[in-house]
């Protein structure tokens, strides 16, 4: 990792928060959008999403491009398969278009497995092998593109999709392209499944009150980016490199952490979101004020919305569920969580993350509703299940389980000593105070988007010109979920 | 308050055509202008930087080429090329250069934060340099003085040898001085000043410690609040500590000191915290408590309303050639106005050679050259920050210049840009396969190189090296696995620098060339008056004495060879009477590296420079004794 908690790469892609991005890109999207034809858009669509794209590393353009297409002929043949076994239907035959999908997971995860997974498997094996004295295997290390596990989840949904009688094939290949490609959501989600996309592809109103609306949750995404998330960077990032720090230092790096991650990522949704109403897409929510949450379970009903229902739905009810008997189920729980946090990264700190919320989540399933946690103070629950959460991000946010064993001892108080403790400057420590009061005195962006107060309007100008000011001053934070 | 509920798929619930709730006249109005706000500021912004764009900054030099290479060499493919875009829009971004210094002031002025890393914000807004605080490495380590000290020690005596009382005047730390407002969790390592002082002490190097003289000041007296030099009521009483511990300064000045709120003082701190000097955000900033003072020629006016119509007094340094002043101040543009204080208090002229920027000794490259001509100075105060002094044996191409003798140990051995060959490299980096008579040669002429032989052959043969004046060839023997070639030139070459192989039997050698990056030198006095010897050539000497040789010990050399331009001979000698010999071609002024490994475990005796009897006049300037090359 390096100093910005993202794994090393070549070039940034193209921020939202990038001067490039909302001074040339958007407005010139935006201009060319709204100019344009009805049937021109989905090109004007794709094409400004692979420039997007292509900003960063041009050559990875053509690993989407291949995702793109195989799902695209994968579900032309699924198409294909079913017309003609309505014809030839026979009691109890397999569900046609099988093997299409099989090659659309196998291209799809594959892709993944190769970009995401391969250095992590070498590095493991390389240190299994000194373990027993071996040379190592020469590797040249492989980068990892931008967004692979958002696109690749979201192109294997809609061969899936058409494959259970969700969806229906996609008529146009620009349809698709513009589908997978599309750069509002591109790199770090939501992750938009085909299902809820397709209609919106071919058809969709366009008007001011949904552009006004996309304006606000954009505004909104980048004040809670920009002005709150990037102030708390410096103190995570300062306590997580820390070799030593104190009780109050753990503690104040790991909540800083905490509000970092909620408001980089939500911020970067909302971006998405509005980017989306500002074209008449309606995205997924993917944040519903998950640190309000009372138990683990609720948490995951809030929080990174849209990938724990599509693991939900394509990992977890495919495996079985909670139909195939108590012990099934708990197995199947902890095995989702596991790949869940897998999907985040190659690193055993990610399995960690995942396998302590799979703990948590197997336990209040064994638990049950009437159980003496449950009967405590609502606001005491909220509390416990927050500090969970916040002992959770620790793994998530470690560079290795030495670290995140480190981070945690100083948190529970055993500490060395403090030479390397974490100062909080005064700005960070108003993000701080900030970020508390909107994680918990305010309503979701998109509550108060449909709250539609001329107060909180007004109030989010202000929000908004002050975040056009600081992202003219200094440098700013990639999006932490661009790492996925 | 009640969450809207999400619709199947969790799709945003703000549906067309489906409002939750009514929006009144004023919540549409407000919506309108959040649209208008937005776009307004996309587009506006775009606007003015397209069509007002700020001017291209002002680089220069190795700067600019740096900066030009850069964009040469941007590529779409890695994304390199939209990093340079962006750094490019950054640049000539005009709102970015209104709006920036906004929010860095801001965050200055209430929280008491800089928004750039270089600046350190210390108690009750105090600024820090953050590499001035405690050196190369902020609060990582100890940064060390010693070598500093010993290069200051070297200068200092073949100063001293031209009869003039040197005297070494170290400007402590704004974080020394300034202590109790100093930023918090950083080492200052406060005890550097006075461990500066002992070293140059124990070199036999006369010093000034000003600590005291800082420590009866205000704390606005001191050091500028927004400023990384030193204050002006500082300097003024840094002169009068001077000139009292030189013994010169004058009971009844014929000008006088006095106190000029209309002159300006420097904030360059906040330009580095993101505030430059013309943004109105500094106003918020300033309170303009500095005092700043000038020397005035006539008498004090009775006014002091009317002081500053008092002509301002001639600066010092109108000196001519022969006559030049027997006091002179040395340094660095850390202490700007320091020569006019010195020569009010002394009454008497102060050549004022301080020189900005650079290296801390770099002022004294311009001595020889101001003091060329007529008798050298009685005394010479050297000014340096102390914070320069630390940042000694950091990776910085550190300029040699050849024509003067004080500055021989400032070798410039870092590289500047990689070593090019007329082929490509075969393998890796920085390997060269060198075909007979070819060339490579060093982008800036500045190094050093190292040159480690791998591979079959026998590799006989000569090594020359050519530079603009100089060329000397280096044996390169069968057995001999390693050779180190300097690279030394007075100004920037850009290629004129050539090290051909004339490889004798062997048509290629695989050589791996890297360049030494560190060179500690030990000053020895400059060589003896010319001898004729037998063989009709005349010889100058520089004694040696109980210096062991070890590998790779070495001598550098500066010779003013006049205008001569031919062969010289240069012989190094051993206390058994073992004699190396080497052979160049040399014109002007040149510096010479003698490897000595072949005297490995003896000990020198001398080192002589022969050049043809007839030659016009020429000297060696001064001989320095490399312990090892590394």
């Amino acid at each position: 990792m390096d100093d910005g908690g993202l794994p090393a790469v070549l070039s940034s892609p193209v921020l939202f928060t990038d001067a490039e991005f909302l001074y040339a890109f958007l407005p010139a999207f935006l201009g060319l959008y709204y100019l344009a034809q009805e049937r021109f858009r989905p090109w004007i669509i794709a094409a400004f999403s692979y420039g997007f794209y292509a900003w960063w590393r041009p050559d990875f353009v053509i690993l989407m491009w291949a995702s793109t297409v195989l799902d695209y002929s994968a579900g032309r043949g699924i198409g294909r398969a079913q017309r003609l076994a309505t014809f030839t239907a026979e009691e109890g035959a397999r569900r046609p278009g099988r093997s299409w999908v099989w090659l659309s997971c196998l291209g799809n995860l594959g892709l993944l497995a190769y970009f995401k997974y391969a250095n992590f498997g070498v590095d493991t094996l390389n240190g299994l092998l000194a373990q027993f004295g071996e040379p190592p295997v020469a590797w040249t290390a492989v980068i990892l593109p931008v967004g692979i596990s958002f696109y690749t989840f979201q192109s294997l949904s809609y061969t899936v999709d058409i494959y259970r009688g969700d969806a229906e094939p996609v008529r146009r290949f620009r349809d698709f392209a513009c589908y997978v490609s599309m750069f509002p959501q591109l790199v770090a989600g939501p992750i938009v499944r085909y299902r809820s996309m397709g209609q919106q592809l071919v058809e969709r109103t366009h008007s001011m009150r949904l552009f006004g609306m996309g304006v606000l949750f954009f505004q909104a995404g980048l004040a809670k980016k920009v002005l709150l998330a990037d102030s708390l960077a410096p103190v995570a990032q300062s306590a997580f490199g820390s070799d030593s720090l104190t009780t109050v230092g753990a503690w104040l790096g790991a909540l800083s952490y905490t509000f970092q991650l909620y408001f980089d990522f939500s911020g970067y949704s909302d971006m998405a979101i509005g980017l989306g109403l500002m074209i008449g897409f309606r995205f997924p929510v993917n944040f519903d004020r998950p640190y309000a949450s009372r138990s683990i379970t609720e948490f995951w009903r809030r929080w990174h919305i849209s990938l724990s229902s599509f693991l939900r739905d394509y990992l977890y009810i495919p495996l079985g569920g909670n139909r195939k008997g108590g012990a099934r189920t708990y197995v199947n729980l902890s095995l989702t969580m596991l790949l869940g946090g897998l999907w985040h990264g190659a690193a055993w700190t990610f399995i960690a993350w995942g396998a302590y919320q799979g703990f948590w989540l197997v336990l209040e399933r064994l638990a049950g509703r009437r159980t003496l946690y449950q009967r405590l103070p609502s606001a005491l629950r909220l509390l416990l299940t927050f500090l969970l959460v916040v002992i959770g991000w620790v793994f998530f946010r470690a560079d290795s389980m030495a670290q995140a064993g480190q981070m945690l001892a100083s948190m529970a108080g055993w500490t060395g000593s403090s030479a390397g403790d974490v100062t909080i400057s005064g700005s960070a420590a108003a993000a701080l105070a900030a970020a508390a009061a909107v994680t918990w005195g305010l309503p979701s962006t998109q509550a108060l988007v449909a709250r539609r107060s001329a107060l909180w309007m007004l109030l989010l100008q202000l929000a908004f010109a002050a975040t056009l000011i600081a992202l003219h001053s200094a440098d700013h934070v990639p999006f932490l979920y661009f790492q996925f | 308050m009640k969450e809207p509920t999400p619709e199947p798929d969790g799709l945003v619930v703000i549906a067309p055509g489906k409002p939750r709730v009514e929006e009144t006249p004023m919540a549409r109005l407000t919506r309108v202008l959040a649209v208008i706000v937005f776009l307004s500021a996309l587009v506006g912004t775009a606007a003015v930087d397209l069509f007002n764009p700020l001017p291209a900054p002002a680089l220069i030099g190795k700067e600019r080429a740096n900066f030009d290479r850069l964009d040469q060499e941007a590529r779409w493919l890695d994304g390199t090329k939209a990093r340079r875009i962006a750094i490019h829009r950054r640049l000539s971004s005009r709102v970015r250069g209104t709006l920036g210094p906004v929010h860095a002031a801001s965050l200055l002025r209430y929280f008491h934060e800089s928004a750039s890393e270089q600046v350190l914000v210390g108690g009750d807004g105090w600024l820090f340099l953050d590499r001035q605080v405690a050196g190369p490495a902020k609060g990582q380590r100890r940064p060390s003085i010693d070598r500093s000290a010993a290069l200051l020690a070297a200068a200092a005596r073949r100063i001293t040898a031209k009869g003039t009382r040197f005297v070494a005047v170290p400007v402590p730390r704004k974080s020394t001085v300034m202590a109790d407002l100093a930023p918090s969790g950083i080492e200052l390592f406060p005890s550097i000043e006075g461990e500066l002082l002992e070293r140059l002490g124990d070199h036999g190097v006369e010093t000034i410690d000003l600590r005291p003289m800082f420590d009866g000041l205000a704390p606005h007296d001191r050091y500028l609040k927004f400023d990384s030099h030193w204050a002006q009521a500082a300097r003024v009483g840094a002169a009068g500590v001077m000139v009292d511990h030189a013994g010169v300064r004058s009971s009844a000045p014929s000008t006088r000191l006095v106190e000029a709120p209309w002159l300006s003082y420097s904030t360059d701190l906040l330009r580095f915290a993101g505030i430059p000097d013309d943004s109105w955000a500094r106003s918020w900033l300033l309170s303009h408590s500095e005092k700043t003072f000038e020397v005035r020629a006539r008498a004090p006016e009775r006014d002091p309303e009317r002081a500053h119509e008092g002509k301002r007094a001639p600066r010092p340094i109108q000196a001519v050639k022969d006559r030049m002043p027997p006091l002179a101040l040395f340094g660095t543009s850390f202490s700007s106005r320091l020569g006019d204080y010195l020569a009010h208090f002394a009454d008497s002229p102060v050549f004022d050679g301080s020189q900005p920027g650079g290296f801390f000794l770099d002022s004294l490259a311009r001595l020889r050259q101001c003091y060329n001509f007529g008798a050298w100075p009685e005394v010479l105060w050297y000014e340096f920050p102390v914070f320069k002094a630390l940042r000694q044996g950091q990776d910085r191409n550190w300029t040699l210049s050849t024509s003067q003798g004080f500055s021989l140990s400032v070798l410039p051995i870092v590289p500047t840009s990689p070593l090019r060959a007329e082929m490509a490299p075969t393998t890796g980096t920085g390997r060269l396969a060198i075909d007979r008579g070819h060339l490579i040669t060093s982008g800036n002429g500045i190094a050093m190189v190292r040159v480690t032989r791998e591979g079959s052959g026998p590799g006989e043969g000569l090594w020359s090296l050519r530079t603009a004046n100089l060329t000397a060839e280096v044996p390169w023997h069968a057995a001999r696995k390693e050779l180190l070639i300097p690279i030394i030139a007075t100004h920037d070459l850009g290629g004129e620098v050539q090290l051909i192989a004339k490889a004798n039997g062997a048509p290629t050698m695989d050589v791996t060339a890297t360049l030494v990056t560190d060179l500690d030198l030990e000053s020895r006095s400059p060589g003896t008056p010319e001898r004729v010897r037998t063989d009709g050539q005349t010889t100058q000497t520089v004694t040696f004495t109980g210096v062991t040789i070890e590998r790779h010990s070495a001598i550098v050399a500066h010779l003013d060879l006049g205008s001569w331009q031919g062969p010289l001979e240069l012989r190094s000698r051993t206390a058994t009477g073992s004699t190396a010999i080497w052979r160049a071609e040399g014109a002007g002024q040149v510096t010479i590296v003698l490897d000595l490994s072949r005297h490995a475990g003896e000990t020198l005796s001398s080192f002589e420079v022969s050049l043809p009897a007839g030659a016009p006049p020429w000297r060696i300037d001064s001989a320095d004794w490399a312990p090892r090359l590394r």
